[in-house]
């Protein structure tokens, strides 16, 4: 096929240019790889080109449907013109594009801004915010937080090891290198230790109604973590929860409090922990970011809904985490007593549990944060 | 052996190791072999990502050399380490013999006490071998810095020894959970391929070939509930090999049908999580 001359190189370099304007980054590299492959493997059929396709311009299962829609369209029109009219494609396992076509033709509806693209559930309320940005105060002390994040990290050991330890292994490699320099005599043993590595460290930020005071303050403590050194990843939830990290990393922290405002889409709506938990453990990937984290829940725990399925899912989250922190806007009132049926189904899973309001509280507990118990 | 000519000719050559590849995957280990350019497989855990380079090493005659991955794998455990142990050895027996001092440094620092990883390996051994690097998703994000020289180049420098490169470029197949994202660098080296759960048709051939003594009726019904399964939202959604596990343990207990009470005793083959095994239960998947 492609070595008939049929269709010319221009076509398939379109092909390239068209999945480019649908956001697949591609290099001219890829393109070339492509009608390398395509000659390589001796195409017969529209399927043939498919997966040829498929396998030298994707690099993720998201780009599949994009990749799907572009190649329909893009072969549709000149399909009749190219193939003789029988062409095998209705076999099993034939790709979507091709054997189905009304079942790839993905609408999504545009929406504004980033969503997780899962349809909104009846009843939620969705929300958005205009972030006013932060003043000097507040930039200084998300620095301040920032500075003490990096100042005393959470720590674990690492599998790698490095000389002069107390009481590891002996550290042959730097035994025999010393002993270069006494004529291959070994007169001191030397050991090894373990590296440390910081620990990853993942934010839960309710931004319901009832957190409205302080989903400010909460979203630049957000900010003030993303910047730190490590793993670190930033999750907002109400009725949904949004990846925001993201946003809020780059750049200046007025725009990325106001990118991360407009992305949030369900601010001042209702809470649902444990919803927003059940769809972080849907996702393989966020869940692998809890294992081993320091977690923390910022949260009043002010939640409607079972909480057996709560107490599962937080238990859950405590299990795959290393530590889970509660920093909960209510426990700053020391007359403060758990009495909402959801706090109390939070609270035997919590490693420690810390009352704050402002930010100015927030910068107050972080020096802490990793070493008390 | 020499390539396969066609993608065709290549399905067979797995089917004869026990290994059913889509038209996908074999347009895509059919590119990767004839371009020499490495495949990331992608895909849930239990789609059948490491045995498509046990396959192909079958298929093909050729030896298979395993990388795992994991965090805070470095290159001492993936490339080479000197053999310090026996090199200390060797001085002290230098001494003995009264050898001079220049013969023994470049003894020390010979092919002799290089203890070869699988990268130094698979470069030794070039084209007649296929090299597995499992799970990278696991590795850190220096590792992958590192293998991107590793996989472009096909060499190494040992600084005591010189530079090492492939006479012809191993086969490679990495392979990801998607745990995490893999840089687009990495990527763009490789060809990729996302390998989905089979059809059920295609899933009850896999279990008729993995494991024979299943009756294909039993298979059949096995596949369907697997299928009900996985669109269930489960933790852990079972995979091929869950499948193939849970078809010959229901068999080994002569149990025929999938309603009968033996069938929840069995459920641990499939769902390795508490909570799926109640979701389970609850949604009379079986329908029972």
């Amino acid at each position: 096929m492609a070595s008939d001359g049929n269709i010319g190189l221009d076509f398939f370099l379109g092909f390239g240019r068209a999945l480019r304007a649908e956001g697949l980054q591609l290099g001219s590299a890829e393109v070339e790889l492509f009608t390398k492959a395509l000659a390589k493997a001796d195409v017969k059929s529209l399927r043939d080109i498919y997966w040829v396709g498929r396998v030298c311009l994707t690099a993720s299962p998201e780009q599949i449907p994009i990749y799907d829609r572009v190649f329909q369209q893009w072969f549709q029109n000149m399909g009749d013109a190219i193939f003789p009219a029988a062409l095998p494609l209705h076999q099993e396992e034939s790709p979507p594009a091709i054997s189905q076509p009304e079942t790839v033709t993905i609408e999504v509806p545009k929406k504004s801004g980033l969503t997780s693209g899962r349809a909104a559930a009846s009843g939620e309320r969705l929300g958005q915010k205009r972030s006013h940005p932060p003043n000097a105060d507040e930039l200084s002390i998300m620095q301040f937080i920032t500075a003490s994040l990096n100042a005393c990290p959470p720590l674990r050991r690492s599998r790698r090891y490095r000389a002069r330890g107390r009481s590891g292994p002996l550290h042959l490699r730097r035994i025999l290198r010393t002993s270069y320099r006494t004529g291959g005599e070994f007169f001191r043993l030397i050991r090894s230790r373990r590296l440390t590595r910081v620990r990853p460290l993942v934010l839960l930020i309710d931004v319901s109604k009832s957190m409205a005071a302080h989903s400010r303050a909460f979203t630049q403590f957000g900010r003030a973590a993303s910047r730190r050194k490590g793993r670190t990843e930033v999750l907002c939830f109400g009725t949904q929860l949004t990846a925001v990290t993201k946003l809020l990393r780059p750049g200046d922290a007025a725009a990325a409090l106001e990118r991360t405002s407009a992305a949030v889409q369900d601010w001042d709506g209702g809470t649902r922990l444990s919803g927003a938990l059940e769809e972080l453990f849907r996702s393989p990937r966020q869940t692998q970011s809890v294992r081993g984290a320091i977690v923390i829940l910022l949260s009043d725990g002010l939640e409607r809904g079972s909480c057996e399925i709560m107490a599962k899912n937080i238990g859950r989250l405590s299990r795959l985490a290393h530590r889970l922190i509660w920093i909960n806007p209510l426990c700053v009132d020391p007359l403060f007593e758990p009495r909402a049926a959801a706090i109390r189904a939070i609270l035997p899973f919590v490693d420690k549990v810390y009352g704050c309001q402002d930010l100015d509280d927030v910068a107050g507990v972080v020096p802490n944060l990793f070493t008390d118990n | 052996m020499s390539l396969p000519r066609s993608i065709q000719e290549l399905s067979e050559l797995l089917a004869d190791q026990k290994y059913l590849a889509d038209q996908g995957l074999a347009t895509a280990l059919f590119l990767a072999l004839q371009m020499g350019r490495p495949l990331l497989l992608e895909g849930s855990p239990g789609v059948g990502k490491t045995e498509v380079a046990k396959a192909l090493a079958g298929a093909f005659g050729k030896r298979l050399i395993r990388l795992q991955c994991y965090e805070g794998i470095d290159v001492s455990q993936a490339l080479y380490e000197w053999d310090f142990a026996r090199q200390m050895v060797a001085i002290r027996a230098a001494e003995i013999t009264a050898t001079g001092p220049v013969s023994v440094s470049d003894q020390l620092f010979s092919r002799r006490f290089l203890l070869e990883r699988p990268l130094l390996a698979a470069l030794q051994a070039g084209s007649s071998a296929v090299l597995l690097i499992d799970e990278i998703d696991r590795a850190d994000d220096e590792f992958e810095a590192f293998l991107l020289e590793f996989l472009a180049e096909f060499q190494i420098t040992i600084p005591e020894l010189g530079t090492v490169s492939a006479q012809t470029p191993p086969v490679v197949i990495l392979t990801s959970n998607r745990t995490r994202e893999m840089h687009d660098a990495l990527k763009r080296r490789c060809f990729y391929h996302w390998i989905d759960y089979p059809t059920q048709s295609r899933e009850k051939e896999i279990i008729l070939l993995r494991a024979p003594e299943v009756e294909a009726l039993l298979a059949e019904k096995v596949v369907a509930a697997v299928a009900r399964m996985r669109e269930l939202a489960l933790l852990k959604k079972p995979g091929i090999a869950e499948s193939i596990d849970w078809a010959n343990g229901l068999q080994r207990l002569q149990v025929r049908d999938l309603k009968d009470n033996a069938v929840d005793q069995t459920l641990g083959l499939v769902l390795k999580e508490r909570d799926d095994l109640v979701h389970v239960l609850e949604e009379k998947v079986l329908g029972g």
